[in-house]
């Protein structure tokens, strides 16, 4: 899943993806509060739930930092399995270190996401 | 004078007295038989003449020296630097000096039995009032500021009061001092501590301001960074899907644009550094020589393919802002490999000295050199020397981002240079308390 407002690079970024293996579905969400609603809506229809998000920091309505914080407060269910890598423009020590804070994130990359970095994510984080 | 005519009185009554007495005894004499007792008496009655004469010059001195005290001690009351009064209970003047008088603005003569208050201004009567009041309540010393309104002078004298009640309980001695000067100067320095109040405030307000500044330069370098690498993207995304449409021209242009892209995006990441500069600056205590071979190590792949040497003297362990000190020595350092002649071999010299408690960095190198008349503008914010920009890759912000941390180190940076034979550039960092 790619939670990101920036639309040309949520193409580039599903390019890049498919790059790895073409056969990966890819949900992209301009918005936090798109994102949590379709995760909410998934309760039932576990299979629908992503393993891997990119979440963009700074974005309109809900940026990531909110998005983060209403996520922890998911149920559960809807959190298990699920691993967020977040994918800013800021390469920002305290943006890092305050990502990092998270328990639910796992990984800090800056833009843009090439098809060799998530190439390495996949073999870390999914084999 | 009236007094010592009475004294002489005084001293006639005595005589008068005296001469009574002695008639007295010589009828008692008379009375006597013995020759012998008779010539014992008259011994013994002028020995007495003798001592009384000696008493009466003894007084005599003593009464001429409590005159000459007593001139001396009115003179002192009444030319005096400061003013004496003497009040009744309703305020009423008894008795002053010519001070007083000239303080308050009128003859002595016309003042005798006027009320002290009304020279007193409106504004100050009250506590006039209350302080004639203290003194003959509390029976101590009181003290109090009035202003006098004095016509010829215009301005109002400002003056310190001081004042007791006299034994007798009616009367009280008040003295008066002159504070205008003092008030004056007092006036004056709550008028530059009104301005400095609001100079300082302005200072303050102009570094929140500088702050807003950093701010919007950060939150703006993020912003264009979005678009440019969605250009970056997009040629890529051309290439990858299109490449074998274009001709080597149409392939020469694109890359034209990814390398300015590529350039404004470094401008840019350089912008969000500057002003980011000094925002989570954090003093300690580094050893400089580590820091130096941290960064050379850092850049490794730069040097090697040149074979460029770079030697280091002995350096000290100072306090300074680590990731920004860092960042000179990685800029300079990367200046002293990058600007040199085709096929040279870089030699680059770090060496540092104490002058004046300040320590003295200094990194030389034997590069292409810069003109004596940019010494001062290679520090400036996108200032870049080269005509051709592809021949030396910079982005024109690294010696005005050293230039802003040594400022930030309250240190000083110049350089010297000879062109065709190499650049200097020093710096100074003070001694900077953890």
């Amino acid at each position: 899943m790619l939670i990101d407002d920036d639309q040309n690079d949520n193409f580039y970024h599903q390019r890049e993806i498919k790059k790895v293996n073409p056969n990966i579905t890819i949900v992209t969400k301009t918005t936090g509060v798109d994102a949590l609603e379709y995760l909410k809506s998934n309760k039932e229809n576990i299979d629908m739930l992503p393993d891997l998000i990119y979440l963009d920091i700074n974005m309109p309505l809900m940026n990531g930092w909110e998005f983060l914080v209403a996520y922890e407060k998911l149920d559960e269910i809807l959190q298990s399995g699920t691993i967020i890598i977040m994918l800013s423009s800021s390469g920002n020590l305290e943006d890092i270190t305050r990502a990092m804070a998270f328990s639910c994130v796992s990984d800090y990359i800056t833009k843009p996401l090439t098809s060799e970095i998530t190439g390495n994510i996949f073999k870390i984080y999914f084999n | 004078m009236k007094k010592s005519q009475n004294s002489l009185t005084d001293a006639e009554i005595l005589r008068q007295k005296a001469e009574a007495q002695l008639i007295t005894q010589q009828s008692k004499v008379s009375s006597l038989s013995s020759e012998n007792d008779l010539r014992k008496l008259a011994h013994e009655l002028q020995v007495h003449q003798i001592e009384l004469e000696m008493q009466y010059e003894q007084l005599k001195q003593a009464k001429e020296e409590s005159d000459s005290a007593t001139k001396k001690y009115t003179e002192l009351y009444d030319f005096a630097p400061s003013g004496y009064f003497t009040l009744t209970k309703l305020g009423e003047i008894i008795g002053l000096n010519f001070h007083g008088a000239e303080l308050l603005g009128k003859e002595r003569l016309h003042l005798i039995n006027n009320r002290f208050g009304s020279s007193v201004s409106d504004q100050t009567k009250p506590i006039f009032n209350n302080f004639l009041d203290k003194i003959f309540t509390s029976k101590g010393n009181e003290s109090c500021e009035v202003t006098i309104s004095v016509k010829s002078k215009g301005i109002p004298t400002y003056v310190y009061l001081t004042g007791h009640v006299n034994e007798n309980g009616e009367q009280c001695q008040i003295s008066m001092m002159d504070i205008t000067e003092r008030k004056k100067a007092e006036e004056e320095l709550k008028n530059r501590m009104t301005e400095l109040t609001s100079a300082y405030k302005q200072l303050d307000m102009y570094f929140s301001d500088n702050k807003e500044l950093k701010q919007f330069a950060y939150i703006s370098s993020h912003q264009l960074q979005q678009p440019l690498r969605t250009i970056k993207n997009y040629i890529q995304i051309l290439v990858e899907d299109y490449g074998k449409l274009f001709d080597d021209n149409a392939i020469m242009h694109l890359n034209t644009i990814k390398d300015s892209a590529q350039r404004m995006n470094s401008y840019i990441l350089g912008l969000s550094q500057y002003s980011r500069l000094g925002l989570n600056k954090k003093l300690s205590s580094v050893n400089i020589k580590k820091l130096i071979s941290d960064v050379i190590n850092d850049l490794q792949s730069v040097i090697e393919p040149l074979s460029a040497s770079i030697e280091v003297t002995e350096m000290p362990v100072i306090n300074v802002y680590e990731d920004e000190f860092r960042q000179v020595f990685q800029n300079l350092i990367s200046n002293a490999i990058k600007y040199q002649k085709k096929n040279n071999h870089p030699v680059i010299k770090l060496y540092a000295e104490m002058i004046n408690e300040n320590w003295k960095f200094s990194i030389s190198d034997n590069g292409i050199g810069i003109p004596n008349d940019q010494f001062e503008n290679v520090f400036n914010m996108f200032q870049r020397l080269q005509v051709n920009e592809n021949e030396y890759e910079g982005s024109g912000i690294g010696l005005a981002l050293c230039k802003k941390i040594i400022e930030i180190h309250h240190g000083k940076i110049w350089v010297e240079s000879t062109m065709g034979q190499g650049t200097t550039v020093n710096f100074t960092i003070p001694n900077l308390i953890l």
